[in-house]
């Protein structure tokens, strides 16, 4: 008997650590051949490591002619813009479908979702057509609409999800103290549903950093982001380029991160989603 | 590359993204479909060389991605802006593949501009007026020829197949170890296939230059089969670059490749200096990307002036002979005279003139084109 249960927990502990093993190297193994072919010059087959390191992929990637630290500062530019732009509507919007009597909740909902329910370059190719009209093409306000949009959808879902798990009893105490329903929002709804609309903030800002299309469509030829000039490099296999690329868009993105952890507690973030 | 020269781009980022300035200068927009080797050629050599010839103006390049879809890209922003009824488009040359530029052509969105230029006396292939069945003289001019050939691991394969027939042969024998990327992300998988209709449909030549008969498609069945049953022992690789990598890293040991990314990328240490190119018969296709500039480009004599530069003898034998190793677009002999004998032969190395005269095949008009690739999903890859 004692045996038994001794061998299944040897069972139970040799599993966790074959599973843990395996998600460890799952994680990390492809981030260290990133790395590794970040500063690769030279690699071939039969040969397990590069033969020669450096860094002449760097100087590629940032000679002069290919502007790609201006590429990266308006990439983060563009990001930031978009975030505030779908915060800016996702905050109100999350608000009144989480607590407001609204008909119809569910279609407006789901109208948030339309961008993404079509093939990206037929909806981008439109949006074009009509920019042009405007005259939004190239400029950096029409590539922070095309985002926006696309971030919409992520912003108002998990917004109305962290306003809809503050405790209605809450804002009611406030209330009964004599707050008044503007006082109500900004002292105890938001802050309670902070972390929640910070992570949508994370993942918006995540998707105006990566994106290629509506980029390409509305803001090419005078406005470029960094996936605009790396996109081919990275499509086709130059592993070079693909990894540094992908270390630099790293960059933002986990400052970002830091950013935000420190704006708000670690604990407070904890508690994202719940 | 120093983390301090880092520092100072990123400080001059900085600065250019805060205070974003309007340039004085005129803006020359050149869109370029295309591997990532061709909107490097304009970046770093086309674009400076036209900057110091004519002070005040800007080169600005954006690229879009190999294939037809990568130009497809470059149709539809022009599609979009004809559509607003825009009166000055923002692209001012376009640099596309053979078919998209046909059908922008019919489209009506290109300008006839090759009268105006010096060098447009200097293109009398076929391809300068004939894009894949649609007539496009006066409106392009070919920037270069590529030509598509089976590279090979000379150690591991010291016989290579000579012809569609004896690769056949060859893969029964060795199975797995020729690999393509059927007639997804990237035209060398494309060029394979269709040269192998070339082979075994019969009668290439109408399928070549036309005239187009729909019921012809019905004769094909036996040459997909063939091809279903050849697949069987190829390993797929994920497009055109995906298969040099693949050869580079072992996982097969002959593929079909573009000639100048074969070569760009054996300069560059990413694929064994040992690897060679066959130009199997009875032949495979090659094909032009051309410059055109729309039909509303803003600058359109800037836009001339750069194309007539682009295909100027020396610019042809320096940026694309020399440093990228296409075959010119202009007429070879206009170029060779700028050239030294071993720039030039390096290009033959593996595939002489000669074969390149015999072995090197258009790829077939417009609706021939899409049936055979139409066949293939329909009747090789399901």
């Amino acid at each position: 008997m004692v045996q038994a249960t001794l061998s299944s927990n040897w069972v139970r502990m040799t599993t966790r650590v074959l599973t843990m093993s395996l998600l460890a190297f799952a994680i990390f193994g492809p981030i260290t051949n990133m790395l590794l072919w970040a500063v690769a010059e030279v690699w071939y087959f039969p040969y397990k490591l590069p033969l020669e390191y450096g860094f002449s992929f760097w100087e590629r990637v940032f000679r002069p002619e290919g502007n790609a630290t201006e590429a990266l500062f308006s990439s983060i530019w563009i990001a930031l813009l978009t975030v505030v732009v779908s915060l800016g509507i996702a905050i109100p919007a999350g608000y009144a479908l989480a607590r407001g009597k609204m008909p119809f909740r569910y279609l407006i909902m789901l109208l948030f979702l339309l961008p993404q329910a079509f093939p990206a370059v037929a909806v981008h190719m439109n949006v074009a057509r009509i920019f042009y009209g405007l005259d939004l093409t190239g400029t950096v306000m029409g590539v922070v609409l095309v985002h926006a949009s696309q971030g919409l959808v992520f912003a108002v879902w998990i917004a109305t999800a962290a306003f809809a798990a503050v405790d209605g009893e809450l804002e009611a105490a406030a209330r009964n103290m004599g707050a008044g329903r503007w006082r109500t929002f900004i002292d105890v709804t938001l802050p309670l549903a902070l972390p929640g609309i910070m992570a949508s903030a994370i993942f918006v800002f995540l998707i105006s950093m990566d994106e290629f299309t509506g980029t390409y469509f509305v803001g090419a030829p005078d406005v470029v982001t960094l996936p605009m000039l790396l996109f081919t490099s990275s499509m086709e296999g130059n592993y070079q380029i693909a990894s540094i690329s992908s270390l630099i868009l790293l960059v933002p993105s986990v400052g970002f991160m830091l950013f935000i952890e420190r704006f708000l507690k670690a604990d407070v973030l904890a508690k994202v989603g719940s | 590359m120093t983390l301090k020269s880092v520092l100072t781009g990123a400080i001059s980022g900085a600065v250019i993204a805060v205070s974003m300035p309007a340039s004085a200068e005129t803006q020359l927009n050149v869109i370029t479909g295309g591997s990532q080797n061709m909107v490097e050629y304009v970046t770093d050599y086309l674009g400076p060389l036209f900057e110091e010839k004519y002070p005040g103006v800007k080169v600005r390049v954006t690229g879009t991605g190999p294939g037809d879809a990568g130009s497809q890209k470059i149709l539809e922003k022009l599609e979009a802006q004809s559509a607003a009824g825009k009166e000055q488009w923002d692209i001012d040359v376009i640099v596309a593949a053979q078919k998209k530029t046909g059908e922008m052509k019919e489209m009506g969105l290109l300008a006839d501009f090759r009268g105006n230029i010096e060098t447009g006396k200097m293109v009398t292939r076929e391809t300068a007026e004939n894009a894949l069945g649609v007539y496009v003289g006066g409106y392009v001019m070919p920037m270069f020829h590529s030509q598509t050939a089976i590279a090979y691991n000379p150690a591991l394969v010291p016989n290579p197949p000579e012809s569609y027939d004896e690769l056949r042969e060859w893969v029964k024998k060795y199975p797995k170890q020729f690999g393509y990327n059927g007639i997804k992300n990237g035209m060398s998988g494309v060029a394979f296939v269709t040269g192998w209709m070339y082979t075994y449909a019969g009668d290439a030549k109408t399928l070549q230059s036309g005239p187009y008969d729909a019921a012809k498609k019905e004769t094909w069945a036996q040459a997909y089969a063939d091809l279903k049953a050849f697949n069987e022992n190829v390993t797929f690789t994920p497009g055109n670059a995906g298969t040099l990598d693949m050869l580079n890293r072992g996982e097969i040991v002959m593929g079909p490749v573009w000639v100048d990314m074969f070569y760009s990328w054996q300069g560059d240490g990413r694929i064994p200096p040992n690897l060679k190119l066959k130009l199997i018969a009875p032949g495979m296709p090659g094909q032009p990307y051309y410059y055109a500039t729309p039909a509303k480009a803003a600058n359109k004599e800037l836009a001339e002036k750069f194309i007539e530069l682009a295909t100027s003898p020396a610019v042809q034998a320096e940026g694309i002979v020399n440093r990228f190793n296409w075959y010119p677009g202009i007429d070879a002999d206009h170029v060779k005279a700028s050239l030294d004998e071993k720039v030039w032969s390096k290009l033959f190395t593996d595939v002489t003139p000669l074969e390149l005269a015999q072995k090197g095949k258009p790829f077939p008009i417009g609706p021939y084109f899409d049936d055979i690739k139409e066949g293939y999903e329909k009747q090789v890859s399901n």
